[in-house]
């Protein structure tokens, strides 16, 4: 009896409803849902990025792939989320806009998380909560320490892989040789209208070539990380030839998306790039090659870091040690073609991968490996100041 | 107001009030106060801050006024917003006219389906297509060597070409479509009557079209120069060696992490913008109720 009487008044209940439901409370409603959909995510994501199983993994543009990805999902059990940037300078920006919240797990060049630490964004890692730091080679393990990877006696940041900045060019236009080839070449007039390059990664390989030639006293670059004068003076000299010849330039690259279009499409021969895109441009069949000059190739180390405001630590550190493996550290060679600092990764790779290597460090290329030094805030900007004056000119 | 109070309610009119109250004061006058501030400290760390150099200055304000690369990269952006501006009018005013007067039924529906349907797919997206078919062996290029036109490629996106076209394009649904709301209300018989009496079409457009559409127009360009001189991603992805718009060099300051720096360009262009804008619609008797029509 009660059954049918429910029955009736919610028929009842259903026609008034029907009654009522105008066309403008269709649109009244719809756009409360979209509000409801828009503002969302800023009232929701405290509570719901903080639950187990899920890590947000901040990473340069080319580092995320699909094979990483699952990898770490089907190893680990716990779901990632991709987080993108381009640049050490977006990555910072975002990181500072959030306070350090909304990221696990991040990889920002090593030599800029003093930029991270000023602001005490990172989180100190635990050592013994990272068994896999036994499988780092000892040489990054040392070296990162005073390139920006300890703070204040805290260790913030380990070596999560390396690689290098150097001379790319296309074999059928160009010919270069190991120990003679030089950061200058790309700036000679026969390659006017056909090079490429980065506007402040431009300023430190012309001061390197401006040092082999003794046109700036050995170790000038080096010294201008740390002084302001200094820096004012080696940029000064560099920008001043790179802005003389700023007809050769066709187009400036800003990150590993841009050598697509720069190599293949705008006609560029000739440039001053990262390796590991390179490396895919040439596995892809281009006639592109990447090699070391005699000055020493620009070397980075990106790291992992905890920034201060993660929410999934515990999955981090399964992040840090998971990447930590040989076979990990060899995944990420063949999909990302960069260097891997797990000792035992190279036998996790392909012949393919070691001859890129091989012909990219020849002779003593690997001894002479140019380590960029840590960057403070001021360095940065005046580098930049240096890049304005380029771009403008 | 009593009309308003009977269509919608006290709560209504609350709602209305709460709405745009919020939209004024959270999105509008409120970050604006926050950059102001930044904008008028000077770059510090974390330790630094709240001690004695703590304070408002105007050095990053003094900075963009005497730095001559600064100045010059402001000017220039100015300058060929105004140029963007210019050809966007030049091409958008035949489109709307014919739109508005020509064309009829179908074609119509056809035409704004062609010139709307692109603006479907994302800004950045549409940009790097035309990075693809600017390219120097890209389609255009391609084309025009196939045909035995050039001897060589034309490097589009090495000087302004590049953004001069991609701004042109990314903006002309705001050019258009007001100068067409302008233009339809324009009797049609007023332009049969001209020509009747034997004007000229040129005397036609000069003296019947286009002071009828005046505040379309107005509001077209004006739209399309704020947009140009506020671009960021066009500039950034079509923008040559030799295109530096003054947005890329806010965006490298807040990149080496001077947020005040970059604060007070955006103000100074913000500023310059604003008085730009007054000054052209002072100049062409154009008043802001002209515009929102």
């Amino acid at each position: 009896m009660s059954g049918i009487f429910q029955a009736r008044r919610s028929s009842v209940r259903t026609q008034r409803a029907a009654k009522a439901f105008t066309r403008r409370t269709l649109l009244a409603r719809t756009a409360s849902a979209l509000t409801v959909a828009a503002v969302g995510p800023f009232v929701v994501s405290r509570g719901a990025l903080s639950s187990s199983g899920e890590l947000i993994w901040f990473t340069w543009t080319d580092y995320s792939t699909p094979d990483l990805v699952a990898h770490f999902e089907k190893a680990t059990g716990i779901k990632v989320t991709v987080v993108n940037f381009g640049t050490n300078d977006e990555a910072i920006n975002k990181i500072r806009t959030t306070g350090g919240e909304g990221f696990d797990v991040m990889n920002p060049s090593i030599t800029m998380v003093p930029n991270y630490t000023d602001f005490e964004l990172m989180m100190e890692l635990d050592e013994s909560k990272i068994p896999n730091l036994a499988n780092m080679l000892p040489a990054f393990y040392e070296k990162s320490k005073d390139l920006g990877g300890v703070w204040q006696g805290k260790r913030v940041a380990y070596p999560y892989d390396w690689g290098t900045e150097a001379l790319a060019w296309n074999t059928e236009a160009v010919t270069l040789a190991y120990g003679e080839a030089s950061f200058g070449d790309v700036w000679k007039d026969e390659y006017a209208g056909r090079m490429g390059c980065r506007p402040r990664s431009a300023l430190n390989g012309v001061a390197l070539a401006f040092e082999g030639e003794g046109r700036l006293p050995s170790g000038s670059l080096r010294k201008a990380y740390a002084d302001a004068d200094t820096a004012h003076l080696v940029f000064g000299e560099t920008s001043k030839f790179i802005i003389e010849r700023k007809k050769n330039i066709t187009m400036f690259w800003a990150n590993a998306n841009d050598y697509p279009i720069m190599f293949l499409q705008n006609g560029v021969v000739i440039g001053q790039t990262w390796d590991g895109p390179i490396f895919t441009l040439k596995n892809e069949g281009e006639p592109m090659m990447y090699m070391a000059p005699k000055e020493g190739a620009l070397t980075w180390i990106d790291s992992m870091c905890i920034p201060k405001g993660a929410k999934n630590v515990e999955q981090a550190y399964a992040f840090i040690n998971w990447a930590l493996t040989p076979e990990v550290g060899g995944l990420m060679s063949l999909t990302t073609n960069y260097n891997s600092v797990v000792r035992g990764a190279e036998e996790f790779t392909n012949d393919q991968f070691k001859k890129n290597f091989q012909e990219a460090y020849p002779g003593d290329a690997l001894e002479r490996l140019w380590f960029y030094p840590p960057e403070g805030s001021q360095y940065t900007a005046i580098e930049q100041e240096y890049a304005d004056k380029i771009m403008a000119a | 107001m009593n009309e308003a109070r009977r269509r919608l309610g006290l709560g209504g009119i609350g709602l209305c009030l709460i709405g745009t109250g919020f939209w004024a004061v959270a999105l509008i006058v409120a970050p604006h106060l926050i950059m102001i501030d930044v904008s008028l400290r000077p770059a510090l760390t974390l330790s630094e801050m709240g001690g004695p150099k703590d304070h408002w200055q105007l050095a990053n304000y003094l900075d963009l006024v005497l730095d001559p690369l600064s100045r010059g990269v402001f000017f220039k952006t100015i300058w060929a917003s105004i140029l963007i501006t210019l050809v966007s009018l030049a091409v958008c005013y035949p489109v709307a006219f014919y739109l508005a007067k020509l064309a009829s039924g179908g074609a119509l529906r056809v035409l704004m389906l062609l010139l709307i349907v692109p603006f479907w797919i994302n800004e950045i997206l549409r940009t790097f297509a035309w990075q693809l078919l600017l390219a120097q062996k890209g389609l255009i290029n391609a084309a025009l060597l196939g045909l035995g036109l050039i001897p060589d490629p034309i490097a589009f996106t090495r000087g302004h070409t590049g953004v001069l076209i991609g701004m042109t394009y990314a903006y002309i649904l705001f050019m258009v479509f007001p100068m067409y709301s302008a233009m339809e209300s324009l009797d049609r018989n007023q332009i049969e009557a001209a020509r009747d009496l034997g004007a000229s079409w040129w005397r036609i457009h000069r003296c019947i079209v286009i002071p009828h559409a005046k505040p379309g127009i107005a509001s077209g360009c004006i739209v399309t120069f704020m947009l140009a001189a506020g671009s960021f991603a066009v500039p950034q992805i079509l923008g040559g060696v030799d295109s530096l718009w003054f947005t890329q060099l806010i965006y490298n300051r807040f990149n080496v992490s001077d947020w005040n720096q970059g604060a007070a360009y955006a103000v100074g262009l913000e500023i310059l913008c604003l008085l730009f804008v007054l000054a052209m619609m002072r100049l062409f008797r154009v008043g802001l109720s002209d515009i929102a029509r």
